[in-house]
């Protein structure tokens, strides 16, 4: 009985060590990244955070400042999952000028064009800001991610991840990407040409909160873009207050996109 | 020059127009001592309007130069009467208002216009015209999320390309050679049914011509679109007719791709049975041996037209644009000589003053506008454009198209210089090459060219401020 009570307790002893082991594995590991986060599931809340998600409006500033210069550019956009539709509001040389992306096809209208024209993701917006740049990321998706190392922002501690492109349409093809520890998000990223030449930075943060069915989930607030080539040149997106409301499909509708 | 209208009702629409552009622009206020009542009332419609309305709009100012061509077409400026000089300024605003499931729009347009003629008949002579008229309007009610139906005057157009967009059966102008010349509105009922994010159906019926002038008498016209946008590509189909056609229904579709992440490519395609344009044959009766008739409006054959396009944005900014063009109810080398024939002899009978010159003039006239998108059949553009250079304030578009039949080409340079946040300098211009020395398949003669036919030159200068 003994014998059998002892191997049996050795047994119990065992299980609980092991138990106990993965539970303070998972714990700790939980605190960052939650206990089976893949480097996907990582850049999936990232990319929720930039702006995949079921209908929401906000208005955007882009501050363009390169040396003395300053310029300013005002637009409302109104997103669901990826795709979205910016009008820009101010100045009154831009009023009225769209931007609409539906999965993935890009259209631009201004006033005095007789109809939208399709362009590409990487054609300038403003300043440092590509036109692809207030689309929200689907980072998942689009890059194959490997942890490359830690480095601490500003006193966060952050994971870096080299992001590959899967495919040859994406507006980068290669960024690093610097996710932050606690929050799971991405508060940097470098970006590379083919040729592996870093030609544009930018920075996020993130002071909105948005409600969601699990509590609340950090939204961005601002980009700061810095391009290689012209350092003295930063360009800031500036995301308003987002509002979630449902957006109908006529929204994204080309044919509907010249006001009447 | 068409004689400016000046229909009374078209003088109410503007002044409701403007009326509506002082109301948005904030300029009612409440007189002073007025009732509260009254203040309260002019505070609410002032909140309304801001909320639910918007204005926005143009005073365009220019000033013009071209040098006409008087040949086979134009015999001493007889037909088309273009002045070598002048001046615009026109005031252009835009007021939209929406509430809930409905949408209103107006874009009254007053223009004033001077012209001066250097050369020709009218040699020294100038004229002013002045001109109010509605060049679009709509009303547009949503009875269900999914469903827009709307009636009014608009400038409808689709497609990818910047050529010409051979789908649209209603514009064969898509706006593109002048941004600073507004394409006349015509009136269209619209119904839009958006089932999902990626589908989308059009009816639209062409119920008048409206600012348009056609020579042919106007014909109501139909056309049923579908639109499909897949990830990272997109296509549409349309099928359009006409309500008393010559000729048959047009098929056609366009589809496009986002290949990379700075190229696009694209193409655009119609079908027909036969050709509904005009085409110069032999005639007996006719003292000039020829007549221009709608000869393959009833053939059997299938003509078509097809457009293949790419743009690749480079990672500094500019953004080159490649298209082709075969157009297959142009004209091929035979009958562009008969065609070439029949203007020459019609226009040496005008110069002459025989008896047949009316004959000859209406001869002319039509020649200017055959029913054809463009007269011959294959066709290249190359386009060059960057925003924001020189210090961000310069935008740039040269576009250069060539008649691959005829060797003539024509270079459009459009630039837009920001002065302010309000003020914009531009320049848009058209340079026409052709005749004997442009190289392969040119020909002896400009007047002989496509493009160099009527003109050497135009430029607009000018200033735009925008509210």
């Amino acid at each position: 009985m003994c014998k059998k009570r002892g191997r049996h307790g050795f047994f119990k002893a065992a299980q609980w060590t092991v138990g106990l082991f993965v539970v303070w594995n998972l714990g700790v590991e939980g605190l960052a990244w939650g206990s089976a986060m893949t480097p996907t599931d990582i850049l999936s809340r990232c990319d929720r955070a930039r702006g995949n998600l079921d209908g929401i409006v906000w208005k955007l500033t882009i501050e363009a400042k390169e040396g003395e210069r300053l310029e300013n550019r005002f637009l409302e956009i109104k997103a669901k999952a990826f795709d979205f539709l910016a009008n820009t509001t101010d100045p009154p040389k831009v009023k009225g000028q769209k931007l609409l992306m539906v999965d993935h096809n890009m259209w631009f209208y201004k006033p005095g064009l007789s109809k939208p024209v399709p362009i590409s993701p990487r054609q300038k917006l403003m300043g440092g800001a590509s036109y692809g740049d207030i689309a929200a990321t689907n980072y998942a998706q689009d890059y194959e991610a490997t942890v490359v190392g830690e480095e601490s922002l500003d006193g966060e501690p952050c994971d870096v991840f080299d992001l590959k492109a899967r495919h040859k349409k994406v507006t980068y093809d290669r960024i690093l990407y610097w996710v932050s520890k606690e929050r799971v998000v991405g508060v940097q990223a470098h970006y590379f040409t083919l040729s592996g030449k870093l030609f544009k930075k930018a920075r996020f943060e993130y002071a909105h909160q948005l409600p969601t069915s699990e509590g609340t989930q950090p939204f961005i607030s601002k980009m700061t873009i810095i391009e290689v080539v012209a350092p003295d040149a930063v360009t800031h997106l500036h995301f308003g207050q987002p509002r979630l409301v449902p957006i109908p499909a006529a929204t994204f509708n080309l044919n509907l996109l010249r006001s009447p | 020059m068409p004689t400016p209208c000046y229909a009374p009702t078209l003088r109410w629409l503007v002044a409701f127009g403007v009326t509506g552009f002082l109301i948005l622009a904030n300029l009612v206020r409440p007189v002073q001592g007025q009732e509260p009542g009254a203040s309260a009332f002019w505070d609410g419609v002032k909140s309304w309007v801001t909320e639910h309305g918007q204005l926005q709009g143009q005073i365009v100012g220019y000033g013009f130069a071209q040098q006409p061509r008087y040949g086979w077409q134009n015999p001493e400026n007889q037909i088309l009467d273009l002045s070598t000089s002048g001046a615009t300024v026109a005031f252009r605003p835009d007021v939209h208002l929406a509430y809930e499931w409905a949408e209103a729009s107006v874009r009254p347009r007053w223009e004033w216009q001077y012209r001066h003629w250097s050369e020709g008949e009218k040699e020294g002579k100038e004229s002013w015209d002045e001109e109010a008229f509605v060049n679009e309007w709509a009303v547009r009610l949503r009875p269900l999320e999914s469903m827009m139906l709307s009636y009014g005057r608009e400038n409808l157009q689709w497609g990818p390309s910047y050529f010409l967009s051979p789908t649209n059966p209603f514009f064969r102008d898509n706006g593109r050679s002048n941004p600073k010349q507004e394409v006349d509105g015509m009136d269209f009922f619209r119904l839009v049914w958006t089932p999902s994010f990626a589908w989308s159906f059009s009816f639209m019926a062409n119920t008048d011509e409206g600012r348009q002038d056609f020579i042919s008498p106007f014909q109501k016209g139909y056309a049923i679109k579908g639109d499909y946008t897949g990830h990272r590509w997109y296509a549409s189909g349309v099928f359009s007719w006409k309500e008393k056609a010559e000729g048959h229904p047009v098929f056609g579709g366009y589809a496009g791709a986002t290949v990379g992440e700075g190229l696009l490519v694209y193409g655009e395609s119609t079908f027909q049975r036969g050709v509904t344009g005009f085409y110069a044959e032999p005639q007996m009766q006719s003292p000039f041996g020829l007549a221009l008739v709608r000869s393959k409006a009833k053939q059997d054959f299938w003509n078509t037209t097809w457009l293949l396009g790419m743009s690749y944005t480079t990672r500094w900014g500019p953004t080159g644009v490649v298209e082709y063009v075969y157009h297959g109810a142009g004209y091929d080398e035979e009958e562009w000589e008969r065609f070439l024939t029949l203007v020459k002899r019609a226009s040496t009978s005008l110069t002459h003053a025989s008896p047949t010159e009316n004959l000859a003039r209406n001869i002319l006239y039509r020649s200017l506008d055959p029913e054809l998108r463009l007269l011959r059949r294959h066709y290249l553009m190359l386009q060059y454009q960057q925003a924001d250079i020189y210090r961000g304030h310069l935008d740039v578009v040269v576009r250069y198209a060539v008649n691959l039949d005829d060797g003539s080409s024509r270079i459009n340079p459009i630039l837009d210089y920001e002065l302010s946040d309000h003020w914009i300098l531009f320049l848009v211009g058209t340079k026409t090459f052709g005749g004997a020395y442009w190289g392969w398949g040119s020909r002896g003669q400009s007047d002989e060219t496509e493009f160099r036919r009527l003109g050497d030159y135009s430029f607009w200068l000018g200033l735009e401020y925008v509210f």
